[in-house]
């Protein structure tokens, strides 16, 4: 007790030094508090998002690992089908998941809308191959036809794109030969609910079904194609949805064909593979999970289902807080603020306590002399800084509480005016023309949205609300136990240095 | 029975001269002892030792017959012996209540915080300092005033031995004379062993034993009876 008495009345001795520490230790607490609140609200915003949007999962065929995989892999290797898909989505871990097919096909006396839509449509023969910017490719179609396991997924419908404006949307019950197409392709080909189409296989005009137009779609997308190649299949009035039972028979019969089209025994077998895999491309399945800490029992348990080594597992988390690439950034900008904090205010505060320590070498000798010991006196050296420290951190945190919300707004508008000016700097860099990187906000991808990828910037977050909570209090708390600690070594290995005697004598 | 006792002592700040060479001493209660020698004869060094502030190079040194080397010099300096100092060592930004107080804090002496000041002061009050002067810092004292706090603080927590270091160096002669009354009544009224190193010859006067020490070496190898 006579300790923190004694520290008490030396720190009221030494009126000017200690209010000298003080104010370097609440500068540096000051700037700890800012960037403690920053990190951590950066941190429980960008959980927030994630935690918010549900983590989207996918399985994707490393095409360079199964280039590379040994011929025993790959015997071993099983292409993605929707029966494993069910399996896989039959967990605990998932909380719901989709699967879509595509594939293109070719109508009978039906026109494709070309990219050019002041232009007449295009002549949907198959001798027009190469035959210009929205012809027919190879064994293409003009159509993508799409299929979906929950039409609740068709992103294009819930964010309003397209709506149903005559008929209805497949039900994912529906096993009849059914077709829902765009409005534009209706008026085309003038064709109306109820009015029967003809579709096939483009690689086999033999293999036609006939389909019954369910329901017209109007769509408000942006009709400009970004393509190298702008194939018709590839605009998004030219796709046509239906069933799993109408897609299947069109995979099912290509694969026949292609497997047909090979001679050579070796051929085929390679061939096959190849086949396999347009099947698994043609599959998509998206798997939803609660949290991104289910992940790694999620993989063990897919990849003990029988998932293939081949397959990566992808994740949308990056996709989801990409815009908060700036919170991000500030993020970690704040870590490493603080570490140099910490630094800098260890090495100041332990430079003081040294000259202050000198400087009561005399009274640590008078101390030792008259009984007190070492440990003693490291103490109460190390509560005077303690009782410093926690008037600092009280003034500190009261400060950082006001300046962390305006700091926070200033270096985050920074922060996006300068991630703007980068993405500006990049597209001037290419001259005129779009040549921005898609944005990857919303997680969609694969084929089916080919047509229509969402270019131009972000839209940044640009709110960031930073708070003190209790943890922050603690981290702020363990900042100041180190600079006190830092103090106390110092002080441990100075005083041990210091005979009583020899202070004494040199003083006399 | 001697309550300090050196046998055989050796003490040297290098390795090639002993300050101190062969030295036995005892020293027993209720008496007043002089260490009297030239300047550089080792006196302070033979003050320091006892006080435990240095360590014997050889030979030994019993307080009630244990070693000092193998006792905890800390709790030795803080109970056992009260230390006088020439320049009074005491801390200028305390008051002399304080100062008094402090030494009690850090002795194993408990008692209530009421208690240790009602001692201080009456124990500063013996030694001519009265409660007005206890409550002021030690540099608003003159130098016998804190001589006289230094030894209400070297008898707080009731150490038999004494040890004053030149206690009347800094004095003038009335002063000096009330300082060595107060030092000889507490050999002979409290029965503590007081050794007092010193050049006056009126402390030479009043001590029960004199000690001459000559080069590092007790003279005659014998103490002096008056």
């Amino acid at each position: 007790m006579y300790i923190i008495k004694n520290a008490y009345l030396s720190l009221v001795r030494g009126k000017g030094r200690n209010i000298l520490i003080g104010i370097i230790i609440t500068a540096i607490i000051v700037s700890a508090c800012i960037a403690l609140s920053i990190k951590d609200s950066s941190d429980a915003l960008i959980q927030s998002y994630i935690n918010s949007n549900l983590l989207e999962i996918s399985f994707t065929l490393d095409t360079m690992s199964y280039r590379d995989a040994t011929d025993e892999e790959k015997a071993e290797y099983e292409s993605l089908t929707i029966e494993k898909v069910i399996e896989y989505g039959d967990s605990d871990y998932v909380t719901d998941y989709y699967y879509t097919m595509e594939t293109t096909v070719s109508g009978t006396d039906l026109t494709a809308i070309s990219y050019d839509l002041d232009s007449d449509s295009s002549d949907n023969s198959s001798d027009d191959k190469f035959g210009g910017q929205s012809g027919s490719f190879g064994s293409i179609g003009d159509f993508r036809l799409s299929a979906y396991s929950n039409a609740a997924y068709i992103n294009d419908f819930v964010d309003g794109v397209k709506k149903i404006i005559d008929g209805s949307m497949i039900e994912s019950d529906n096993t009849d030969a059914v077709i829902v197409i765009s409005e534009e392709l209706a008026l085309e080909n003038d064709l109306k609910v109820g009015d029967e189409v003809e579709l096939y296989l483009p690689s086999d005009e033999t293999v036609a079904y006939t389909f019954t137009i369910l329901g017209i779609y109007s769509d408000d997308s942006e009709v400009e194609s970004n393509n190298f190649i702008s194939m018709n299949a590839t605009n998004s009035r030219n796709q046509i949805y239906t069933n799993f039972t109408s897609i299947e028979a069109f995979i099912e019969a290509e694969s026949n064909v292609t497997d047909d089209d090979t001679t050579d025994d070796a051929d085929k077998e390679d061939f096959g593979h190849g086949m396999m895999m347009q099947t698994s491309e043609g599959l998509t399945a998206k798997f939803y999970l609660e949290s991104s800490s289910d992940l790694e029992a999620y993989e063990a348990e897919v990849r003990s289902k029988g998932l293939s080594d081949l397959y990566q597992i992808t994740t949308n988390e990056d996709e989801v807080t990409a815009t908060l690439e700036p919170i991000k950034n500030l993020s970690s900008f704040s870590v490493s603020f603080l570490i140099i904090i910490l630094i800098v205010g260890a090495v100041v505060i332990g430079i003081i306590n040294m000259i202050n320590i000198r400087e009561r070498k005399y009274e640590i000798g008078v101390l030792r002399a008259i009984g007190m010991n070492k440990l003693k006196v490291t103490m109460q050296i190390v509560a005077e800084i303690f009782m410093v420290s926690l008037g600092s951190l009280i003034i500190g945190i009261t400060i950082g509480v006001l300046l962390s919300q305006p700091v926070t707004n200033s270096m985050l508008a920074n922060e996006i005016e300068s991630m703007n000016s980068e993405q500006s700097s990049q597209t001037e860099n290419f001259g005129s023309g779009n040549f921005e990187r898609p944005s990857m906000n919303g997680g969609r991808g694969g084929m089916n949205d080919i047509g229509d990828i969402n270019y131009g910037s972000l839209d940044y977050v640009d709110t960031l609300n930073v708070s003190l909570d209790i943890k922050t209090i603690f981290e702020l708390l363990l900042v100041c136990i180190t600079l006190t600690t830092v103090s106390g070594v110092i002080s441990v290995l100075f005083i041990n240095k210091y005979e009583p005697n020899k202070i004494l004598q040199n003083r006399a | 029975m001697s309550i300090i006792k050196l046998e055989n002592v050796y003490f040297s700040y290098t390795a090639d001269k002993d300050v101190l060479k062969d030295i036995d001493m005892e020293f027993e209660k209720g008496k007043v002892y002089g260490v009297f020698g030239k300047s550089g004869a080792g006196k302070s060094t033979l003050l320091s030792l006892i006080a435990g502030l240095e360590t014997v190079k050889k030979g030994q040194i019993l307080y009630k017959g244990k070693n000092l080397n193998k006792m905890n010099k800390d709790d030795y300096r803080s109970n056992e012996i009260g230390v006088i100092f020439q320049s009074y060592n005491l801390l200028p930004h305390l008051t002399a209540l304080e100062n008094v107080v402090l030494s009690m804090d850090i002795s194993k002496v408990k008692m209530s915080n009421k208690k240790q000041e009602e001692l201080a002061i009456k124990l500063l009050d013996r030694v001519g300092i009265d409660e007005e002067k206890a409550k002021r810092k030690i540099l608003q004292l003159s130098g016998g005033e804190q001589q006289r706090v230094s030894i209400a603080r070297a008898l707080s927590y009731g150490a038999e031995v004494i040890l004053a270091d030149e206690p009347t160096g800094n004095l003038d002669k009335e002063t000096e004379n009330e300082i060595i009354e107060i030092l000889t009544s507490l050999a002979h009224d409290d029965n503590k062993c007081v050794i007092i190193i010193s050049h006056s010859s009126k402390i030479k006067q009043k001590v029960d034993i004199l000690y001459y020490l000559v080069n590092g070496k007790l003279e005659d190898s014998k103490a002096s009876k008056k």
